[in-house]
């Protein structure tokens, strides 16, 4: 058979292989390219913002602002997510039911773990979130499973990612092609354009990070998550991750996933593990 | 040109369309059709559902105008968004940092 | 039940420098709810700092004031170990108070 031949056919295959939905296969050495994707990302932001420690990224837009942060800290002499804080700690260290607890279902009994999720399940072969795995313990264990984006899971994952604060993100990818085709399908969903408004993460986040959006300052893609949960200011509320990424479609006038579908759990493993280093900083408060 | 483009879809204007019953529901099969080709692709845009939501609404009062109007927008947009999802499965590539 | 008032009081000298935060709904009146139904107005209408005896600051308060408020002022007056009580009374008649420390 002609090298055109074989090469035409294998095009139609791809054709076929991707219209069936199949994801691109992943690259050859997909934790090497992980790696150096990490080592450009956080390469561009030091870039962008000279003057910044790594520590600072988690601070969003209070890193980047002047006028910003001193209004930040006149308000966490009080934090508005104290209320939060309290109740989550006290449902933590409530036992279920069935006598067991959440410490049950984490190492470490759950302290000072945040900061290692998302992680990668092997056995199913899918991203497991913190807000997933409570969920998880919470059905395993004979609970009602939280709504995602407020309320109970939202001051629960704030109680989890205080006794996290300062500890710098520690995001794993195992070595199994899943792993890094969850990887890269978050990274993919990061840099596409979507929605009316044709943005993609990327376009705010990395783009324009630091600049103004009308009254808003954009934060950098770099360490976004690691103030969530956030008591944020125009919510009035605690919101959770899943609250952010669907707001966020909403607001490329992209129809919002629903919370924790696997799309929003790989970017939240893409952007964490390329956060590798930069302190937990949550839960936090946003304008 | 991809200026153009953006203010296009931003400013999707349907000139007033006289319609029958037959004309409204084939452009809201349409519509439907080019919706769920943007849906599979991990794409629906909130115009879009919100037109098909009024061309369907005004589907069930037998308003045959109003149908084709918003099936027609609704089309136009989900087509886009369709133009929109198959761009970006090569174009992604070009905003990652190196 | 846990306190809806969280206070930090320091004497600073002459002066003592006061932080309250309150939790509380402080319901408008006019947000409607995810059924189209209106929130009934529930919001605080006075507070009041009293220390030995005075009354340090009134504030009046009302719809206007959003969710959860927080308040920052300075007295004359207080030293360290004194008391410092705070009141709020809202417009259904609910009350809470707290008697905080000036550290």
């Amino acid at each position: 058979m002609s090298l055109r031949r074989v090469s035409r056919r294998l095009a139609i295959a791809a054709l076929i292989f991707s219209a069936l939905g199949g994801a691109a296969p992943a690259p050859a050495d997909g934790l090497a390219t992980a790696a150096a994707d990490q080592k450009a990302f956080q390469a561009f932001f030091k870039d962008r913002f000279p003057n910044l420690p790594v520590a600072e990224f988690g601070n969003g837009p209070y890193a980047v602002n002047a006028e910003m942060r001193k209004q930040w800290e006149d308000i966490m002499q009080f934090p508005p997510y104290d209320f939060a804080l309290d109740e989550g700690k006290t449902a933590f260290e409530t036992p279920f039911a069935n006598g067991k607890s959440y410490a049950d279902c984490f190492a470490n009994g759950g302290i000072g773990v945040r900061q290692t999720y998302p992680t990668f399940d092997t056995k199913t072969g899918e991203v497991v979130t913190l807000d997933l795995a409570i969920n998880r313990c919470r059905i395993a264990n004979g609970e009602k499973p939280l709504p995602y984006q407020t309320g109970m899971m939202a001051s629960i994952t704030a109680y989890m990612a205080e006794t996290s604060r300062d500890k710098p993100f520690d995001i794993k990818i195992p070595d199994d092609p899943r792993a890094i085709a969850a990887y890269e399908a978050g990274k993919e969903y990061f840099y596409t354009r979507r929605g009316q408004l044709n943005f993609a993460c990327a376009s705010c986040h990395v783009t324009s990070a630091g600049q103004r959006m009308r009254g808003d300052i954009l934060a950098p893609a770099m360490g976004i998550l690691a103030a969530f949960p956030i008591y944020r200011s125009d919510w009035g509320s605690m919101g959770t991750i899943d609250r952010r990424f669907t707001s966020c479609s909403s607001q490329m006038r992209s129809e919002p996933l629903p919370p924790q579908d696997p799309a929003y759990r790989n970017v939240e493993y893409f952007l964490s593990f390329m956060s590798n280093g930069v302190p937990i900083t949550g839960p936090g408060t946003r304008p | 040109m991809k200026t153009c483009l953006i203010v296009a879809l931003l400013t999707i204007a349907v000139p007033a369309l006289a319609a029958d019953q037959t004309s409204a529901t084939t452009a809201l099969t349409a519509a439907d059709q080019s919706e769920a080709l943007a849906g599979s692709l991990g794409n629906r845009w909130i115009p879009a559902e919100a037109a098909l939501k009024a061309a369907r609404a005004a589907l069930a009062k037998q308003d045959w105008d109003t149908t084709l109007t918003e099936a027609t927008r609704a089309k136009a947009l989900a087509d886009r968004a369709v133009e929109q999802a198959r761009e970006q499965k090569t174009l992604w590539r070009d905003a990652v940092i190196r | 039940m846990a306190s809806t008032i969280r206070v930090r009081a320091q004497a600073n000298g002459p002066t003592t420098d006061v932080q309250a935060l309150i939790q509380h709904p402080m319901d408008s009146g006019f947000v409607k709810d995810s059924d189209g139904n209106l929130v009934p107005p529930h919001y605080i209408e006075t507070v009041t700092f009293e220390h030995a005896g005075k009354i340090v600051l009134t504030s009046n308060w009302g719809p206007a004031v959003s969710k959860d408020p927080y308040t920052k002022f300075s007295f004359k007056g207080g030293a360290k170990g004194d008391v410092l009580n705070v009141t709020w009374v809202d417009n259904l008649g609910k009350t809470d108070t707290v008697a905080a420390k000036i550290a």
